[in-house]
């Protein structure tokens, strides 16, 4: 796997959790 | 004779293989997390950036619908239905609507829900509205009170990770 394909995947798997943080909205005891 | 043109390809697999603007993302959990900061200077403006963050991500999720074609904008759109359930509920009530009894299942009676908790929570009352669409769903193996429009969300997005893996698979 070359370094531009890490990037990319590593920058998507960012988004997508950025994206159930942001739009999800479940309470979580200690959070 | 002998010559070969080079022909465009139109299949999804052309597409990017990544998503776009991750960091416009990011800012939308930012702008929620914000009055956390230490001081908490931020916490009178706790509507306002909850506002701002949902326009973030909407944002964020416009501009990849728009880009994305097949199975990836079909997953991107019932992600984007999810994230729509919670702010249908969350707007008019200015908050994430909890059930006090949904939270006593997992433990958590009597918790201040307004502090911490990316600041987007109350617990439900009478003047609430749409609150079947609040967090009334108890998940007790993780602590968590999710909501109908969490589980289309956490659907939409593993499966936008699915699409992406598989398109990556097939380069």
């Amino acid at each position: 796997m070359d370094r531009n394909t890490i990037r990319t995947a590593v920058a998507a798997a960012v988004a997508l959790t950025a994206a159930w943080v942001a739009a999800g909205a479940p309470i979580t005891l200690g959070g | 004779v002998g010559t070969t043109f080079p022909v465009p390809s139109l299949a999804p697999e052309a597409a990017p293989l990544g998503l776009r603007r991750p960091t416009l993302a990011v800012l939308a959990v930012a702008l929620q997390a914000a009055p956390g900061l230490p001081g908490g200077h931020l916490v009178d403006l706790r509507d306002g950036l909850l506002v701002a963050s949902a326009i973030a991500i909407t944002a964020w999720f416009a501009l990849n619908l728009r880009a994305a074609r097949g199975a990836l904008r079909v997953a991107l759109g019932v992600a984007l239905a999810g994230g729509l359930l919670n702010l249908a509920v969350m707007l008019p009530n200015g908050g994430m609507p909890v059930a006090p009894e949904a939270l006593a299942e997992i433990g958590g009676a009597g918790v201040d829900v307004t502090d911490g908790h990316l600041y987007k929570h109350l617990l439900i009352d009478d003047g609430t509205v749409l609150a079947f669409l609040g967090d009334v769903i108890p998940v007790r193996p993780l602590g968590m009170a999710a909501s109908v429009g969490d589980g289309v969300l956490l659907a939409g997005l593993l499966a936008t990770a699915a699409v992406l893996v598989r398109r990556h698979a097939r380069t």
